[in-house]
Parts: structure tokens; C-alpha cells; sequence
């Protein structure tokens, strides 16, 4: 009897070391598929991308609906970061525009897997109140976000990417009719949370829809 | 009543001259402003100003009755930076036109007084530096702007 049970333990041990194996090389395989691409970069494309996808941390926005906004909530999907202002009438309004094009052209829909957020930053928190932000971005598609924050925060991020951004004759208080100066490019993070690519202007939908494919097929979602 | 008739002739004489000038110095093609986020208080013009004289015209200042300020601005893309520049006393030479356009020069009307929509006319005036002064109606459009083109500087990358 002792002798059976012994056997039949001696006859379940491999096998469960050979399964778990199996299962951990088949897991490590997958995990070597996944990430066989990750310092590799896709060919023809209109977009600067950074070999080495560079992780964004350490700081705290406030979204459109005054929720606070951190780096882990950029992972899961990918995102397009665009900075700006809202009083700027022309190169913000005409990016959001091309974003409004891409939007739809893609293949996915929310909630569907691979499905992109566009995130406007804006770069001038004291007229860029988060209700102010909620109905700018919704104006051009109902799916943009709208995030900005204080200026320390902000920094921490822009200081991560290369993003540029100054104030044109802004004076203490009175004068709200000043202008903001800000890169214009377009940031690619991927679903963990990573910088991945650049997308600098002209923009021009046909072409940011495109790459931006190449982009997520390469890397995956 | 011959120096009333004369008086109005006169007038009307005068007027059609002032008409005659205005039409012929400068001419303004395509005016229109992109429909803007309604919670949004600054708004672009764009347009062609021709200028069929044979002498440089100066377009010294620009107003609108729905804006607090009108302004002409230049958007310049250096190393991907967007940057805008008041332009004071923009110059149409001679023969010659310049294009408001997206990206590029447009006109900013700064302080929105009342709601401006798809399918509204902004009414704006412009003052030019020999007195004259030229009416323009800019269409608002919902304008699919596909493309965004890059000032006269670079286009950079980082």
C-alpha cells in the first residue's frame, strides 16, 4: 500500500516538474516574442523613436475632471501627449484638428484593445482651469483628456520628454492676454508607460495615423 | 438748388472715388476664422490681402465688434517650438499679396464678446496707414484642417 502511494508519488513529481517547465518555457518563449521587438525600431517611419523606450515617473497632474493624474495612469493603452494652451488660436486648435482626423481613421474603438488617449497638456494652469480644459478638448473629439497641473509638476514631466514651454509678456496678475511659447511635437508613450516615440510637426493626419499603426503592431499593445 | 446738386454730386462723386480706390488698392480673398471650443476666448482669421497698387500698403491696426483686441500674429515652428510674434504694421508690397494662414501669419482676435459659431460672420476692419479703412466679413467654418504646415522657420526635430 505505502509502497503504491510511494510510486504514484515518485510517478506525480517529474510530472509536475516537467508541466511546470513546460509551462515556464512556454511563458518565457512568449514573454521573448513580446519583447524580441522592444530595443529594436520599426523602419519608414515619420517619427522619431527612441530605441530604448524611456519610462515616465514622478509627477502629478490634475485631469479635466479635477481627479488627480499619475504616470501609472498612462499605462495600459497606448497615449499621445500634445502641449499647448487653450487661448492659442492657431497651432493648437490645428493639431487638435489632425488628432480629431487620425481618431477617425482608427482601426479600434474605446474600450477595444490598442485603442489610443490623446492627452492635451496644457502648459498654462492659471487661465487652464481643469472645467475650462474639459469642454476645449471635448469640443474637438468626447474621447481627449485634458490634463495640466502646477508648474513644478508639470516640469517633472516636460523635463522628461524635451518639451519646451515659456511665457510672452506675462505680468503678475492683470494682463491675461499674454501668449505661450511650447514644442509643438507630438509624444508617443506606450501601454507601460513609456516614452516611445517623437512625432514632430507639420503634423499631418494621414501620416501620424500610419505611423503610429506601424508603431503599435511592432511594439504590440 | 444748382449748389445743392453740385454739393451732391460732389459727394457722391467723392464717394465713388473713395470706393473706386478702396476696391482697387487692396482686395481680400477667402476670409474665414476655424470654428473654436466656444469656452474659448481667442480665435483666428485667415485670408489673402491683395494689393493691386503699384505703392506698398501698411495695414496699421484691425478691429472687430466681437472681440476686445484684433491682432496680426506670425506662428513660427523653430526646432518644433511653436512660438507666436506680434507683427506691428504688417507691410503688403506693391503688386503683391500676403497669406493669413493656418500656421503661419493669422489674424487674432483676442477677447470674444459674444458666442461666435459655424456659419457666423465676424465683421473686422482694418486701418490702413493712408487712412483708408477695409471691411472684411470672415465666414466661420468648421474647416477640417488636415494638415498643419510649419512657419517660415524649421520645421525641427528633437
Amino acid at each position: 500500500m505505502s509502497s503504491k502511494k510511494i510510486s504514484a508519488k515518485n510517478f506525480i513529481l517529474p510530472v509536475s516538474i516537467g508541466a511546470i517547465s513546460l509551462i515556464i518555457g512556454l511563458w518565457l518563449s512568449q514573454q521573448m516574442l513580446i519583447n524580441s521587438n522592444d530595443t529594436q525600431i520599426p523602419k519608414n517611419l515619420d517619427a522619431t523613436v527612441l530605441p530604448n523606450a524611456r519610462p515616465l515617473v514622478g509627477f502629478q497632474l490634475i485631469d479635466q475632471n479635477k481627479q488627480l493624474f499619475s504616470p501609472e495612469q498612462l499605462k495600459g493603452q497606448w497615449s499621445f501627449l500634445f502641449f499647448g494652451f487653450t487661448n492659442c488660436p492657431d497651432v493648437c486648435p490645428g493639431t487638435l484638428k489632425v488628432m480629431q482626423s487620425v481618431w477617425k481613421t482608427l482601426p479600434t474603438k474605446m474600450g477595444d484593445i490598442g485603442h489610443p488617449k490623446l492627452y492635451f497638456v496644457s502648459v498654462d494652469p492659471d487661465r487652464d482651469k481643469p472645467e475650462i480644459l474639459k469642454q476645449y478638448v471635448q469640443f474637438f473629439n468626447s474621447e481627449f483628456y485634458g490634463l495640466t497641473g502646477k508648474l513644478d509638476e508639470l516640469d517633472k514631466l516636460t523635463s522628461q520628454i524635451g518639451i519646451l514651454y515659456g511665457y510672452d509678456d506675462k505680468a503678475d496678475g492683470a494682463d491675461l492676454e499674454y501668449t505661450v511659447n511650447h514644442s509643438a511635437q507630438l509624444i508617443l508613450v506606450d501601454p507601460k508607460g513609456r516614452m516611445r516615440a517623437v512625432i514632430s510637426p507639420p503634423h499631418i493626419a494621414k501620416t501620424i495615423s500610419a505611423n503610429f499603426q506601424t508603431i503599435r503592431t511592432f511594439y504590440g499593445d | 438748388m444748382s449748389f445743392i446738386k453740385t454739393t451732391c454730386a460732389a459727394a457722391i462723386c467723392l464717394f465713388f472715388i473713395n470706393t473706386v480706390t478702396a476696391a482697387s488698392a487692396i482686395k481680400i480673398e477667402n476670409a474665414w476664422s476655424p470654428e473654436a471650443p466656444p469656452v474659448v476666448k481667442v480665435m483666428a482669421g485667415y485670408m489673402k490681402i491683395n494689393n493691386l497698387s503699384n505703392k506698398d500698403i501698411k495695414i496699421q491696426s484691425a478691429k472687430s465688434s466681437l472681440f476686445n483686441k484684433v491682432e496680426i500674429h506670425l506662428s513660427e515652428m523653430k526646432n518644433g517650438m511653436a512660438r507666436m510674434t506680434k507683427q506691428e504694421n504688417l507691410v503688403v508690397k506693391a503688386k503683391s499679396h500676403i497669406e493669413l494662414k493656418p500656421g503661419e501669419l493669422h489674424m487674432m482676435l483676442m477677447g470674444k464678446l459674444k458666442p461666435v459659431k459655424t456659419g457666423s460672420i465676424i465683421p473686422v476692419i482694418l486701418t490702413l496707414d493712408n487712412g483708408e479703412k477695409i471691411h472684411i466679413k470672415l465666414k466661420v467654418k468648421s474647416g477640417n484642417r488636415s494638415q498643419m504646415k510649419c512657419g517660415s522657420g524649421k520645421c525641427g526635430s528633437m
